[in-house]
């Protein structure tokens, strides 16, 4: 799995962390780690780029969690607090967070996000422009 | 009918979680499996082999095999281990019923290995092992008959 990062502008800068492969227990801290990375230079928008990210598992969604919570400024706790740590995070008046939005997850990924539940903190797109369009200063 | 069985022994290193998950789609293709069923079972037994090796062996040293086998509609992978006694088919199922923002995160690998199988059944080894067998209707009934003597090809 690797990352790559571009950042764009839109209405404010967004930074977009694109995941090329599996994400898996072997390398979700990884991406913790780019986040973690991006987050310390200053990123407060965040675009997870899916397009070629063809599995994850539920370690993924310990590393979706822990990025959000990154890009609030905070350092995440350990996922068996719960998902308590998204309560103070920013959200819209739909229940999702406004910090970290997700791009085109493939069909796999997209059912583990709702079979956990995951995907309710999170606005999904299907297209970068409408997906950077979403990013509004706070 | 029982097909010959497939076996990878690999050691318990998160390293290894992608070839087990390659040795697993290789060996259900070789069998005709549906590909969606296929997928289900390959990620419940990518979320139970990462238990092991994470809560079971705690990162320390040890070892995992997987077997892949099918009988009639049936595919099965078994994993076996000599980690401390675990039985996820006992885990707690998340409560649902929660607020989102009260559920644990943990668990989440358990549950969706339920949601994603027909049956998991665990049994304690006589030497002290753990043995997990994930069962998943996955191949095609018009194949599984010549599925079932794939291995002997």
């Amino acid at each position: 799995m690797q990352v790559i990062v571009d950042k764009l502008h839109s209405h404010v800068p967004v930074t977009v962390l694109r995941i090329h492969g599996d994400l898996d227990g072997s390398n979700y801290q990884d991406l913790i780690a780019k986040a973690r990375e991006v987050c310390a230079a200053g990123a407060r928008h965040l675009l997870l780029d899916m397009s070629n990210m063809p599995y994850m598992s539920s370690a993924g969604l310990v590393a979706l969690h822990s990025v959000a919570v990154l890009a609030r400024g905070e350092e995440p706790s350990s996922p068996e607090h719960g998902w308590a740590a998204f309560h103070a995070v920013s959200r819209d008046s739909s229940g999702k967070q406004t910090r970290v939005k997700l791009l085109n997850p493939q069909p796999r990924v997209d059912r583990t996000l709702q079979t956990t539940g995951m995907r309710e903190f999170f606005e999904v797109f299907t297209d970068l422009p409408t997906a950077l369009d979403s990013f509004k200063a706070e | 009918m029982k097909s010959s069985t497939a076996t990878l022994r690999v050691a318990a290193d998160l390293k290894y979680l992608a070839a087990i998950r390659h040795f697993f789609e290789q060996t259900a293709a070789a069998l005709r499996a549906d590909k969606e069923a296929m997928l289900d079972l390959m990620q419940a037994l990518d979320e139970c082999a990462c238990n092991i090796i994470v809560h079971g062996y705690q990162d320390g040293l040890g070892e995992i095999r997987v077997e892949v086998w099918c009988e009639g509609e049936r595919l099965l992978v078994r994993l076996s281990d000599q980690a401390p006694p675990f039985d996820p088919t006992q885990a707690p199922t998340p409560d649902t019923t929660l607020p989102l923002d009260m559920r644990p995160m943990g668990g989440m690998g358990i549950h969706l290995s339920r949601h994603l199988t027909d049956a998991m059944i665990y049994r304690r080894t006589g030497n002290g092992g753990n043995e997990l067998t994930l069962i998943k209707t996955a191949i095609p009934p018009q194949t599984s008959e010549e599925a079932n003597h794939a291995g002997d090809r």
